[in-house]
């Protein structure tokens, strides 16, 4: 898990390319759903308080069933306005694809990995940072950065149009 | 100079240092299909499935024995690593992942080939600003309606 700074920075940019586009509380549904995965941590930091083994939940999580369930309940904890549930629960799915897809950059150990077809115990990992490796907000930051200057081409390009 | 054309050198900038900064990360992990990732529970359960196998674990030490040119590291979770002659072995109260071979005496041990300490007691500390970030950005865009328990938009954003 790479710290939830990094998620956000992702979800963020996310956010950016789809400014103008839709609303801004949409946009925050993508930044909801980079982080919900994590929600293991503090779940997991309450149970290990009180002695509850949690074991095999972070691994639960991190699934795409995983991220499908958390997306669903995230979306209902909204109350219904003239943006839906069900378009809540993709926006929020988006973000939590985006969580997936950068945790996937983590090592924990190539043979480890994410279970993401969980029941399916085939780990998935790109094998490329450890997840305590602290200058990994700067992969976020230039995730970030990226996306402006993505947004800034295509704007110049013609290809999106700003309100 | 318009502020468009800004954020774009911004953004340049910054992609430049960071490719510069990847070019520089030091000496990845190998890939390690030979070695079976197995749970510490699993281990310390079953440790006649995985004897004299190559596995890879997570454990924490609790207590360090040097012997000679061999260190036996005792765990929280009942296995022992067995680590010989390494310039920076683990100390007490490290979560290390470990690569090695299981043997099974009278408690499970790993003769350790490779091992990686974690620093996951900075966890909490990396997530604050995280978590703050995170707290003002949506609490700027909801509120909590306490009578549904639902979370509900600040009404200025309808306006």
């Amino acid at each position: 898990m790479p710290d939830i700074l990094t998620h956000i920075l992702v979800g963020i940019s996310i956010g950016y390319l789809l400014r103008g586009k839709v609303k801004d509380e949409i946009s925050l549904m993508i930044v909801l759903g980079s982080i919900i995965i994590d929600i293991e941590r503090p779940i997991g930091w309450v149970c290990g308080f009180i002695n509850l083994d949690i074991f095999g939940l972070t691994e639960g999580f991190h699934t795409i069933i995983g991220a499908v369930l958390l997306s669903f309940a995230a979306a209902s904890l909204f109350e219904e306005t003239a943006i839906t549930r069900k378009t809540r629960f993709w926006y929020i799915l988006i973000g939590a694809a985006s969580h997936l897809l950068m945790d996937m950059t983590l090592t924990p150990w190539p043979e480890r990995g994410l279970y993401l077809l969980y029941p399916l115990t085939i780990p998935f990992s790109f094998n490329l940072f450890w997840s305590d490796f602290m200058l990994y907000p700067l992969i976020g930051l230039a995730i970030l950065m990226l996306s402006i200057l993505l947004e800034f081409i295509l704007r110049r390009l013609g290809l999106i149009t700003r309100d | 100079m318009s502020r468009r054309f800004f954020e774009a050198l911004i953004a340049f900038s910054l992609l430049l240092l960071f490719s510069i900064y990847l070019g520089s990360i030091p000496n990845q992990p190998s890939q390690g299909a030979e070695y079976t990732w197995v749970d510490s529970h699993t281990l310390i359960e079953n440790p006649s499935l995985y004897e004299n196998r190559k596995v890879t674990t997570h454990v924490t030490i609790t207590n360090v024995v040097h012997e000679g040119n061999v260190s036996f590291h005792d765990s929280k979770e009942g296995i022992t690593l067995v680590l010989f002659s390494h310039v920076s072995p683990p100390s007490i109260g490290d979560s290390v992942l470990v690569r090695g071979i299981l043997r099974f005496n009278i408690t499970p041990q790993i003769e350790v080939v490779e091992f990686y300490v974690m620093d996951e007691y900075s966890s909490l500390l990396r997530s604050i600003p995280g978590i703050l970030l995170f707290a003002i950005l949506f609490f700027s865009f909801f509120k909590i309606d306490f009578r549904k328990l639902v979370f509900t938009t600040r009404g200025d954003l309808d306006a």
